[in-house]
């Protein structure tokens, strides 16, 4: 388990979280996580040993669930790399395709944000991981994931949405101003 | 020991089970027995690690816990008789729900402490928050606090009696000694057990897994056994670990190789498939665990909670939550705390919010957004709640026939011969242009500094209203011009000779003239792209013209607006078109030409009428007439919003307005000026304490001057 990864074209990927989970992921996957897609793009068909991608800022049990995710859109199709169809096998909701820019540019969190209609998969991910948004926003943020990004956003505006300073404050632990 | 024989047999494929689940989630449990046994192993498995590998475990197992999960844990802490510590919690987050229920664990724990306080007939001493039950330990304690204790020593101290649950026992030693930080709570992991006695008598080798089925308490174990924990002399340490073959549970001979045990074990937890089963785990863990344990627990549980996303994040994802904040929500976020305020004015997020909202106060009136996004709520609220200053500026010596304003700049036109040129921030008189046309009927801004005035002598002229000099003459009429309107750099122009002229402003060329109403054009409009001109007759009707290629202009509809007035006035914004005649002022659809509302109130002829769909009065009609009332309407529902009632028996005879004023001419030589803007209206209003709304200041003095029986334009023809 230990041993470093062999990595064929299009094969798997070995992720090592901050706390030291393992996680292999095929290549398409991690191409969710845009913060790596340059790198496994620069690896092009290539087989060769490739050492475990050491991910320091993300814990193992957060990077399960973002691999979760991106397995899932993986499979979904609508947001792979290049021009996906917009045609989502099992959400409700049509999902917008995400343009992806071809400068691979580390990008800020896009700012004015779009609208996000969670589809049913991704409403029930967010439900799931309700005592985790702060983590996972983190993660997102950190492996560069768009999409989910824009719902954590919008799931945290959520709580805060319709509350007075007091409820705020209870909601997010903030003490009293003095 | 045969059946013992047998069940090590079966709890060894309970084990490769256990392994086979921390891998394969497609795997169903089938039997509840399998899991049973599973649980056993790590009863005994977790009782044998030491308090920084159980605080792992928790750190692992409350990441990997849901909501669910959690309360359900909340509720069992809150029974473990720890007061001190959850009083102190209590004390420091009144917010967080410590649910006060009563489960079969908090019942049987309270008893259980109860009981053994009552039997034994202690005194428990607290020390920093450590409960501690008897004169031996406390003197432990004692030293414990202030000294560290240097080597390993075991306990003599009496213990609690074990738990036992529904029959069956779980071993549960509950003291250990400590050394190392006492009584800070949340840094559990750095203490170090230094010895530790178990209360449930330690099954022996080989004997059948810890439930045994007992009714009994279980007898004290003698005070020198080893301890379980640091030494693990169980009968699962010879069973093959999952996953490196290792003797599974490991002792802590192995330290570094717990983690793979560990993540095995967080694994197997997250591939449970049932919420009752994950939930029997934590109950099984927490029954494991001690009072320092717990605590860490709790604290855990704590930081568990909703986070402060807004002070802890990054100003970037902050920005990004908080864009999806409505605005009037965000006003309230600034409230909660100075962080949050801070967080909550960044200039960029309240520069989208403005962008969002058609504003009606100019965006350079403030360098900070949130500050322009608030002024512009306030202006909506003065208009919609009719709150306004008014000012009176009297210099004209004649009627007021016409007025136009942009911006802090203000002209009248009057049957004085003058245009003058006020400024809106003071109400100071800047220029007064001395025209020879006896009559200006009309008047707009053109570019920075022009003005073009339509007058009774027939010509079109273009002022520059700063020098006062006229630019140039507009001649294509033979009769007064009464209306204009510019957008870009077409001028419409309607006449009393029945005609309008389309004019290149730019260029002073006439481009093209309307011809088909049978009575003097009393109004015109265009619309924002100009491709379409609308002009209001004195026959009763209005016409829509197609003026997409200016030199060939086209009538496309004719709407009859009234039976037996004429259209005086009429404005286009948004696909609608509201026309007056007579006193009454209705709304109209231009791709139809079908009515769509009626507005009646007035008394006397309306002689101007505004419609806006955009801006802070959004969806509005002002209207101004003959009865000294103006009004706006809510196009929606057909109703008077307001009335701002003029004075007694003075005459309107032209409106103009902008985003924050309205202004009109009278027949008493004034011109009036109605202010929204908030500044202006906070101030006035915190001066007279809010009493007076139709308070008017007089600028400069009014002229008296005769007044002309002379009426508005229309009454001659």
């Amino acid at each position: 388990m230990a041993s470093p990864a062999k990595v064929t074209g299009g094969g798997k990927l070995i992720l090592i979280s901050g706390d030291g989970e393992r996680h292999e992921v095929s290549r398409e996957t991690a191409k969710i996580f845009r913060a790596l897609e340059t790198m496994i793009e620069s690896l092009g068909d290539k087989e060769e040993l490739v050492e475990p991608i050491p991910l320091p800022n993300v814990s193992g049990s957060v990077l399960g669930r973002m691999i979760a995710w991106s397995e899932h859109h993986v499979t979904t199709c609508s947001f792979s790399a290049e021009a996906p169809p917009s045609s989502p096998i099992n959400s409700e909701v049509p999902v917008q395709p995400v343009v992806r820019p071809k400068v691979p540019k580390r990008r800020q969190p896009q700012f004015p944000p779009p609208d996000v209609v969670p589809t049913a998969w991704e409403k029930d991910f967010l439900e799931r991981n309700r005592e985790d948004l702060y983590d996972l926003l983190l993660a997102a943020n950190y492996l560069d994931v768009k999409r989910l990004m824009d719902l954590l956003c919008a799931r945290v505006a959520d709580l805060i949405k319709g509350k007075d300073p007091a409820k705020i404050r209870k909601t997010f632990h903030v003490p009293e101003p003095s | 020991m045969e059946g013992g024989g047998e069940r090590n047999l079966r709890r060894s494929a309970s084990v490769s089970q256990l392994d086979m689940g921390s891998f394969s989630r497609a795997r169903t449990r089938t039997t509840c027995t399998s899991f049973e046994q599973d649980k056993d192993c790590i009863a005994i498995w977790i009782n044998s690690l030491d308090s920084i590998q159980i605080s792992k475990i928790l750190d692992g197992i409350i990441k990997r816990c849901n909501l669910n999960h959690l309360t359900f844990l909340w509720t069992v802490l809150e029974s473990v008789p720890h007061h001190e510590f959850i009083y102190h919690l209590r004390r420091q987050f009144p917010s967080v729900p410590f649910h006060a229920l009563s489960t079969p664990v908090s019942r049987h724990l309270k008893e259980k402490f109860e009981i053994s306080r009552r039997k034994e007939n202690k005194i428990l001493f607290r020390a920093d928050s450590l409960v501690i039950s008897s004169d031996v330990t406390k003197t432990i304690a004692t030293q414990l606090l202030y000294e560290p204790l240097p080597e390993l020593r075991p306990s003599t101290a009496p213990h609690l009696e074990c738990g036992t649950r529904k029959g069956y026992r779980l071993i549960t030693p509950t003291r250990r000694h400590m050394e190392g930080p006492i009584g800070r709570v949340g840094t559990p992991s750095c203490y170090r057990i230094v010895s530790a006695t178990p209360t449930a008598k330690a099954p022996p080798i080989g004997a059948p897994p810890i439930r045994t089925r007992s009714t009994s308490n279980s007898p004290r174990s003698p005070p020198n056994v080893p301890s379980p924990r640091t030494n693990a002399p169980y009968p699962l340490s010879n069973v093959p670990s999952p996953r490196t073959g290792a003797p599974y549970p490991l002792s802590p001979h192995f330290p570094g190789q717990t983690d793979v045990h560990l993540l095995s074990f967080f694994h197997w937890f997250t591939s449970l498939e049932k919420d009752w089963q994950q939930k029997e785990i934590l109950h099984l863990i927490v029954w494991c665990l001690e009072e320092r344990e717990l605590y860490y627990l709790a604290t855990l549980l704590l930081s568990c909670q909703y986070r402060d996303f807004i002070s802890d994040l990054p100003a970037d994802i902050v920005r990004c939550i908080l864009s999806y904040v409505p605005c009037k929500d965000l006003l309230l976020v600034c409230r909660v705390s100075q962080v949050w305020n801070e967080r909550c004015s960044c200039n960029k997020l309240w520069k989208y919010k403005c962008s969002q909202v058609s504003l009606g106060v100019s965006p350079l009136s403030s360098p900070l957004w949130k500050r322009v996004y608030i002024n512009d709520i306030k202006l909506k609220r003065n208009w919609r709640l009719g709150r306004s200053v008014g000012w009176s500026l009297a210099s004209h010596s004649h009627r007021v026939l016409s007025v136009c304003v942009k911006e802090d700049t203000l002209c009248s036109g009057s049957s004085d011969q003058t245009i003058r040129v006020w400024s809106l921030k003071d109400g100071k008189l800047l220029n007064t242009i001395y025209t020879n046309s006896k009559n200006i009927w009309c008047l707009s801004f053109y570019g920075l500094n022009f003005i073009l005035s339509g007058s009774g002598d027939s010509i079109v002229r273009i002022w520059h209203y700063r020098t006062g000099v006229c630019e140039k003459h507009l001649q294509g009429h033979t009769g007064t011009v009464w209306s204009l309107a510019r957008k870009k750099d077409i001028l419409l122009t309607g006449s009393h000779d029945k005609t309008a002229i389309l004019w290149n402003i730019r260029h002073c060329k006439h481009v093209s003239q309307l011809v088909g109403h049978s009575g003097a054009i009393f109004s015109v409009d265009l619309n924002d792209s100009t491709t379409e001109a609308y002009t209001a007759s004195g026959d009763k009707t209005v016409r829509i013209w197609n003026i997409y290629t200016p030199t060939d202009p086209q009538c496309i509809r004719i709407i009859n607006i009234s039976t037996h007035q004429p259209v005086m006035s009429l404005s286009y914004s948004g696909g609608m078109l509201a026309c007056s005649a007579g006193s009454s002022v209705s709304l109209w659809s231009v791709a139809k030409g079908d009515k769509l509302i009626d507005f009646k109130g007035h008394h006397d002829r309306v002689e101007s009428v505004h419609l806006l769909t955009d801006g802070p009065n959004i969806n509005t009609i002002i209207s101004g007439g003959r009865d000294g009332l103006i009004k706006y309407w809510n196009i929606n529902s057909g109703r008077c919003i307001r009335t701002l009632r003029n004075k007694p028996g003075s005459v309107i005879n032209d409106i103009s307005r902008d985003s924050s004023h309205v202004v009109y001419g009278c027949d008493d030589h004034s011109v009036q000026v109605l202010h929204f803007e908030p500044n202006i209206v906070s101030e006035h209003y915190q001066r007279d304490k809010g009493t007076v709304r139709s308070s008017r200041r007089t600028v400069s003095s009014l002229k008296k001057g005769t007044n002309s029986p002379f009426s508005k334009r229309k009454t001659n023809h």
